[in-house]
C-alpha cells in the first residue's frame, strides 16, 4: 500500500515501533525496508498510543483465545487513523489451531471489529462529502477489518491487480480493479475487491457506503467462477 | 436389573408382561415381582427407570437405569425417556459411563437416548455425544465457544458414526468436540486434540451445501452438505499423522509438498525456482540486496510493497528517469519471482486460484498460514483435486481427501475413483481399517443413488451397525 500513498495521512507505523518498542509480538520495519527510516514520529503521544494500543490488542486477544500473549503477534496496519490503531493478530497455531487470526482497531483502550470498526476509522476520519483519504487507503483499511477472524487483503496495488488478472478465473480477472470511489443513493462510497484466507470470505466486490452520521455499511458480492 | 429380561435387540416390556400373564414361565417372578409399586412398573415402562434414578446419584444407578432402557424395545425407549423428565435424563446421561457403552445395542440405545431430548437440554445431549463417541462435548474454551445445539449435535452424531471408531472414539489424537461462533460453517484441529466446529443461527445445517466458496463445479465435494463436510475435514486433521500423511503428501502422488514454518530463506529459495533475471542477476551485490529486499518484504507480509521497497534501493531510485534504472527495475518486476510473490500470501488466499498462483518450475509457492508457515507443492496435483481449499497446505490436503473418502452415499473413496486412484487406494491401504471395504451409508440402508455394490454400512470396530442418517447434501 505504500505505493499508492497520496495525500497527508498517510504515515507508517513501522518506524515508530522500532528499536526498544518492538517485541516479539510486534513486526518490526526490516532494515533496509522503506520504512525503516521514517522514525520522525519516534516519542511522540500518537507512537506510545499505538505500542499501548498494540499491547491492548495481544492482551485481548490472548485473553479471548485462551493462550499467552507470547502466541499472539500483532501486527498494525501502517495507516494513519488519529487516535485509532489497526491491527491484525495471528496466533501460534499449536496453541490456538491452525489460521486463527485477529483484526480489529483499538481506540480509547478497546477493541472493535468489522463494521463498528470501520465506522470509527470513517468518523475518525472525517470521512464524507469531503473525501479525506483516497480510496487505495480506505480499501486498505476497510478491507482488513472485513472480517474479526480472517485476515482479508484488499487490491490496492496495480500491480498486483495485473498479476491476478493472469492467474484467476475469467470471472475474477474480469472485475478485479482497483479502488474506486463512488456513491450510492447519494452518500460516498468506495467500491474495492478483497481475497482472504477464509474459506468463507472468496474474492469479493465490495461497496463501503460511510452514512452521514459516519456508520459504515458493508455490501459484499462473491465473484464465484460458475 | 429390575423386572425385565435382557436379550439381544432388546425386549419389549409388554411381551414380557403378555409373557407372565400367559403363563409361559410361571415358576420364575421378576425380582420386583410382589414389591410395592411393581405392578406400576409393569404397566408403566418408565417406573422402574424412574425409581432407579431417584435413588442416589452414581454410576451404578445410572448404569442400572440404562440397562433398563436398553431392554426395552426401541418405541418404548423413546417413550420412557422422554416421561423421566428433564432433571432425570440428566442425572442418567451425566452419571452413564462410557464403559457402559460396550456395543451396537448400546449404542443405539444410546441414540434413542439423544433422539427423545428435547432441543432445550443442550448439556444432556452433549453428555450422549461425549459417551457415544468417547470424546469432551462443549464449546471451545475460548470467548468465542458457544453452546451447541441439538441439530449441530445430530448432524455431528450422523458423520461420526460412518467413520472408523479408530479414527473417533478409539483415537488418542482426538480429545473433544466443541463449538465456536461464526457466521459461517467453518471450523479447525489444534495439535491438542480439539476438533472445533463454527456455525451461527443463519447457518441451515441440514440444508446448505458447497456452491463455489471453496470447490469448482467438478469438484468432488461441490454440492455436498457443508457441515458434514466440514467435521469429517476437522476430523481428518486427527486422523492425519497417525495414518502417516505427512508422508504421503510429501510424494507426488500427494502432492509433493515441501513446508518451511517460517519464512526465512524463502526469498532465496522462489529465486532460484523461478530460474529468472535476479536468478543470474550479473553484480552479485545487487542480486543480494534485491533478494534481502523481497525477503524482507516477506517477512513483513506486505505483498502491496514490493515496488516502493524495490524503488528504495540505490540502483533502482531514479528509475522513473533513469533508462538504466528502468530497465533494470522491469527486469527484477518481470522475473515471474516477483509475479509469485504479489499473490502468493495467506491472506489473498492463493490456493483459491484456478492456477494456484504463478508456477516456478512446475511448483507453487504460498504461505499457507500467517504464523507463518510456506510450502510449495506440485502444480500439475490440482488437475486430481477435491476442492480448491485442499491446496492451502499439505495437512488441508490430507483433511479435504478423508472428507471426500467418506463421503456418502456409496463406497468409501467412490468420489475419488476415477479422479485420483492412487489417493484412494493409499486410503484403503493405510487410512481405513477396513481397507475400503464397507460403504459410507448406514447398515441396512440401500445407498440411495450409489447404485454400486459394497456399500453395506459402514461397519465401526466394535461391530456396532450405525444408526441414523447420513448427512450427504
Amino acid at each position: 500500500m505504500v505505493g499508492k500513498r497520496r495525500g497527508l495521512l498517510v504515515l507508517a507505523l513501522w518506524g515508530a515501533l522500532g528499536g526498544a518498542a518492538c517485541s516479539n509480538t510486534v513486526v518490526a520495519a526490516p532494515a533496509g525496508s522503506p520504512d525503516a527510516s521514517k522514525t520522525n514520529a519516534k516519542g511522540t503521544a500518537k507512537v506510545a498510543n499505538t505500542e499501548q494500543d498494540i499491547a491492548v490488542a495481544q492482551r485481548a486477544i490472548a485473553q479471548e483465545l485462551n493462550v499467552t500473549a507470547g502466541d499472539v503477534k500483532v501486527r498494525p496496519v501502517e495507516v494513519n487513523v488519529p487516535g485509532i490503531t489497526v491491527f491484525s493478530a495471528s496466533v501460534n497455531p499449536a496453541k490456538a489451531g491452525r489460521g486463527v487470526t485477529r483484526t480489529g482497531i483499538i481506540e480509547g483502550g478497546k477493541l472493535y471489529t468489522e463494521t463498528d470498526a470501520m465506522s470509527r476509522v470513517a468518523r475518525a476520519w472525517h470521512y464524507g462529502a469531503k473525501r479525506t483519504v483516497p480510496p487505495e487507503t480506505v480499501a486498505q483499511v476497510f478491507g482488513a477489518l472485513h472480517s474479526a477472524t480472517a485476515e482479508s487483503s484488499p487490491f490496492i496495488d496495480e500491480d498486483t491487480v495485473q498479476t491476478y488478472k493472469k492467474v484467476s478465473g475469467p470471472k475474477r480477472a474480469a472485475a478485479v480493479a482497483m479502488p474506486k470511489e463512488t456513491t450510492v443513493d447519494g452518500q460516498p462510497a468506495v467500491v474495492y475487491y478483497l481475497t482472504s484466507s477464509s474459506r468463507g470470505t472468496p474474492f469479493s466486490a465490495v461497496t463501503a457506503i460511510v452514512k452521514p452520521d459516519g456508520k459504515v455499511e458493508i455490501h459484499a458480492q462473491p465473484v464465484l467462477e460458475d | 436389573m429390575g423386572g425385565f429380561d435382557k436379550k439381544p435387540g432388546g425386549t419389549s416390556l409388554t411381551e414380557n408382561a403378555a409373557g407372565a400373564q400367559s403363563g409361559a414361565d410361571p415358576g420364575k417372578k421378576t425380582l420386583t415381582e410382589g414389591l410395592p409399586g411393581a405392578d406400576a412398573a409393569k404397566t408403566d415402562p418408565a417406573a422402574e427407570v424412574t425409581k432407579v434414578l431417584n435413588g442416589p446419584a452414581n454410576a451404578t444407578n445410572a448404569t442400572k437405569a440404562f440397562e433398563l432402557i436398553k431392554a426395552m424395545d426401541e418405541g418404548q425407549q423413546a417413550a420412557v425417556v422422554t416421561k423421566i423428565g428433564a432433571n432425570l435424563r440428566s442425572r442418567l446421561a451425566s452419571h452413564l459411563e462410557r464403559s457402559a457403552i460396550t456395543g451396537a445395542t448400546e449404542q443405539t440405545a444410546l441414540r434413542k437416548c439423544f433422539d427423545a431430548t428435547p432441543a432445550g437440554e443442550v448439556t444432556t445431549l452433549c453428555h450422549w455425544v461425549a459417551l457415544r463417541f468417547n470424546l469432551k462435548v462443549t464449546k471451545t474454551s475460548d470467548s468465542t465457544g458457544v453452546a451447541w445445539d441439538k441439530v449441530g449435535l445430530q448432524r455431528c452424531w450422523d458423520v461420526l458414526q460412518m467413520l472408523p471408531a479408530a479414527h473417533v472414539e478409539q483415537n488418542a489424537d482426538l480429545k473433544s468436540l466443541t463449538r465456536y461462533r461464526s457466521t459461517s460453517i467453518e471450523g479447525w484441529a489444534s495439535d491438542g486434540g480439539e476438533a472445533a466446529i463454527g456455525y451461527g443461527p443463519k447457518n441451515h445445517l441440514n440444508t446448505d451445501v458447497e456452491v463455489g466458496d471453496f470447490t469448482d463445479a467438478k469438484d468432488p465435494l461441490r454440492g455436498k452438505n457443508i457441515f458434514d463436510a466440514t467435521v469429517r475435514h476437522e476430523i481428518g486433521h486427527r486422523v492425519d499423522a497417525g495414518v502417516g500423511g505427512p508422508n504421503y503428501t510429501k510424494s507426488d502422488d500427494g502432492g509433493g509438498w515441501e513446508t518451511w514454518d517460517g519464512s526465512a530463506g524463502m526469498a532465496q529459495r522462489i529465486v532460484n525456482a523461478s530460474g529468472g533475471k535476479i536468478s543470474s542477476w550479473p553484480d552479485a551485490a545487487e542480486k543480494t540486496a534485491i533478494i534481502a529486499t523481497l525477503q524482507h518484504m516477506i517477512d513483513a507480509r506486505k505483498p502491496n510493497e514490493i515496488n516502493t521497497r524495490l524503488a528504495t534501493l540505490p540502483f533502482l531510485s531514479h528509475a522513473a528517469t533513469d533508462a538504466k534504472q528502468k530497465a533494470k527495475l522491469d527486469d527484477i518486476k518481470g522475473d515471474d519471482a516477483v509475479a509469485a510473490l504479489r499473490v502468493a500470501f495467506s491472506h489473498q488466499g492463493p490456493w483459491d486460484l484456478p492456477t494456484g498462483g504463478v508456477k516456478l518450475g512446475n511448483r507453487i509457492y504460498q504461505e499457507s498460514y500467517d504464523w507463518p508457515q510456506w510450502v510449495s507443492y506440485k502444480q500439475d496435483a490440482r488437475a486430481k483435486k477435491f476442492s480448491r481449499y485442499q491446496f492451502r497446505a499439505p495437512g488441508e490436503w490430507f483433511a479435504e481427501a478423508y472428507a471426500t473418502y467418506y463421503q456418502p452415499p456409496g463406497n468409501k473413496g467412490a468420489l475419488m475413483a476415477g479422479l485420483d486412484d492412487k489417493t484412494k487406494a493409499w486410503f484403503d491401504a493405510h487410512v481405513d481399517p477396513q481397507k475400503g471395504k464397507g460403504g459410507t451409508t448406514p447398515a441396512g440402508t440401500p445407498p440411495a443413488g450409489a447404485g454400486s455394490a459394497g456399500a453395506t454400512g459402514t461397519t465401526k470396530a466394535s461391530g456396532a451397525p450405525a444408526a441414523g442418517a447420513g448427512g450427504g447434501g
